[in-house]
């Protein structure tokens, strides 16, 4: 009776030991796949695809808004201490009003595709001594693979800035709180010139 | 062992059988996890490298151009704004702003790791002339001489070669026929070329534009739609109108010469009364026509025709230097 009943003991163990064995298994696969997950994100080829990609829009975006002066009219859009219709100081938390000028070629290039940007404009400040930098775009920290792309765009004297373009650069620019100031003297001829710099990355 | 061992009454010799076979499951449930772990990761990293290996190849050469391309269009602008401005010394205030470009832009690329510079060599001066009419404060002005107001006069004579010459008219002052129409002429010098260039300026009834381009070679005419402001834009160096290209719209075509020796023309209006607009040009020589340093419109102003600019855009990768010369707008430009 004592002997007859062993074996049914060890039978229960046996599947429990199988159980075990098979989760550790699956355990084991979940595992590998999670801790080696090959991602659009993950680096691998697919990734840097899409951060090529990403990075040609950034650049093309800025090559074609700088040659039709819409980057140019971007950076005078600007008025009483920041971007118009942004909060002081801060930047657009995402796309920009439809009234600026970078709105559509930044809806098509990043907005319907779905990936999230930056757009900084760097400045030198102090006589050139230092580096400035305001916001135009915070959509937030860009992750790591995030891909980058900038343009120098040179702001004149004579160029004018404000909701209705009221002011004239060399004349308010500092009065009115335009972030940039003259990069030598007044300003009158060359005003200064500013890097914009884009940080796009897939959401 | 077993055969010599005593049987157990319990069975245990094949208990420990299993227990070792279970033992055995674990180790090659681990021991896959980690192969698969490893296989995974091989397979990406092959993966990884060949694409970096692949990716590395540019050694940035289209950087170090578009640097070269917005320097040379931002030193343009800053040099046509030293002329409208009327800068007393225009070679010196087109150095100190050119340096002030160079200074900042250098320090905007070494951010980046790139070391640029961009400076104008001054002594490589070319002098010329900016002559220009900008709106009054009523508005546009008469394409007449100034002061006398001749509607047949000389804008600028014996100029030999010129550059950004663009002329904003208002439709509703010009002539509806050819004949006693504002017409732009470059009047080759019978010591020169002694050929006649000229482009004429008439409306249609809807206000278009329409340009008569005569040449040694013959005549184009071509109509051009008015652009949403109203007032057209003819560009004749870049031979463009309301900024679409006219091909047959060349400078002085047969009048100015490519090289040396530029031969001398004179740029002439006829019927200047028939047109209301601005205009701006710069030559690089004149000694006949409207006169310099004159206070009423046109303005005629001492101005930088041509100069050379060094460039270099440094990275690890590339070391890219030229000397570019600066002359915008010039006819084959």
């Amino acid at each position: 009776m004592f002997v007859e009943h062993l074996p049914d003991d060890r039978g229960q163990a046996h599947t429990l030991e199988a159980f075990t064995a098979a989760l550790l298994l699956v355990t084991g696969l979940i595992f590998a796949t999670q801790a080696t997950a090959v991602t659009p994100l993950s680096a691998s080829t697919s990734n840097q695809h899409v951060e090529n990609q990403a990075e040609i829009a950034a650049q093309d975006l800025l090559s074609t808004a700088d040659a039709s002066g819409d980057l140019e009219a971007a950076l005078l859009y600007y008025d009483n201490g920041s971007f118009v219709g942004a909060a002081d100081g801060e930047g657009y938390a995402g796309l920009p009003p439809e009234s600026h000028p970078l709105h559509d070629p930044l809806t098509e290039a990043f907005g319907d595709r779905q990936i999230a940007f930056d757009i900084d404009v760097y400045y030198p400040e102090d006589g050139g001594n230092e580096t400035g930098d305001t916001p135009m775009v915070d959509m937030g920290s860009p992750t790591d693979n995030a891909a980058t792309a900038s343009v120098r765009v040179a702001l004149y004297g004579d160029d004018r800035f404000g909701a209705d373009d009221q002011h004239v650069l060399s004349e308010d620019g500092p009065g009115r709180g335009y972030f940039a100031d003259p990069a030598d003297g007044d300003g009158e001829v060359l005003y200064t010139v500013v890097e914009v710099r884009i940080t796009a990355w897939q959401m | 062992m077993a055969d010599v061992s005593l049987p157990n009454p319990f069975g245990s010799e094949t208990a420990d059988r299993d227990e070792d076979r279970a033992q055995i499951i674990l180790i090659t449930g681990l021991t896959l996890a980690v192969l698969f772990v490893a296989v995974v990761l091989l397979l990406n990293t092959v993966i990884y490298t060949e694409n970096l290996a692949t990716r590395g190849a540019d050694a940035g050469g289209a950087e170090a151009i578009e640097f070269r391309d917005g320097a040379v269009d931002d030193l343009a602008g800053i040099l046509h704004r030293e002329h409208r401005n009327g800068s007393a010394n225009v070679t010196e205030s087109f150095g100190a702003s050119a340096e002030t470009y160079g200074r900042t832009v250098g320090d905007l690329r070494a951010r980046d790791g790139v070391i640029a510079a961009v400076r104008p060599n001054l002594s490589t001066v070319e002098e010329g002339y900016f002559i220009a009419q900008n709106e009054t404060d009523d508005g546009l002005r008469n394409m007449t001489a100034p002061g006398s107001n001749d509607a047949d006069w000389t804008v600028a004579g014996n100029a030999t070669r010129t550059r950004n010459y663009r002329l904003t008219v208002d439709p509703a002052s010009l002539s509806d026929s050819t004949s006693g129409a504002f017409t732009v002429v470059a009047d080759g010098r019978p010591g020169g070329t002694n050929e006649t260039w000229s482009a004429t300026l008439t409306r249609e009834t809807d206000g278009d534009l329409t340009v008569t381009v005569e040449t040694a070679n013959g005549t184009t005419v071509e109509t051009f739609a008015s652009p949403p402001d109203e007032n057209h834009t003819v560009d004749f160096t870049a031979g463009t109108v309301n900024g679409e290209p006219f091909d047959a719209l060349v400078w002085a075509e047969w009048v100015q010469t490519d090289g040396d020796p530029y031969e001398p023309y004179d740029v002439r209006y006829e019927n200047g009364d028939r047109a209301r607009g601005t205009y701006h040009l710069v030559v690089d020589d004149r000694d006949d026509g409207a006169n310099p340093d004159r206070p009423s419109r046109p303005y005629v102003d001492e101005a930088i025709y041509s100069v050379e600019v060094e460039l270099l855009h440094r990275t690890p990768e590339l070391t890219y230097r030229d000397v570019i010369r600066l002359a915008p707008g010039e006819r084959d430009a």
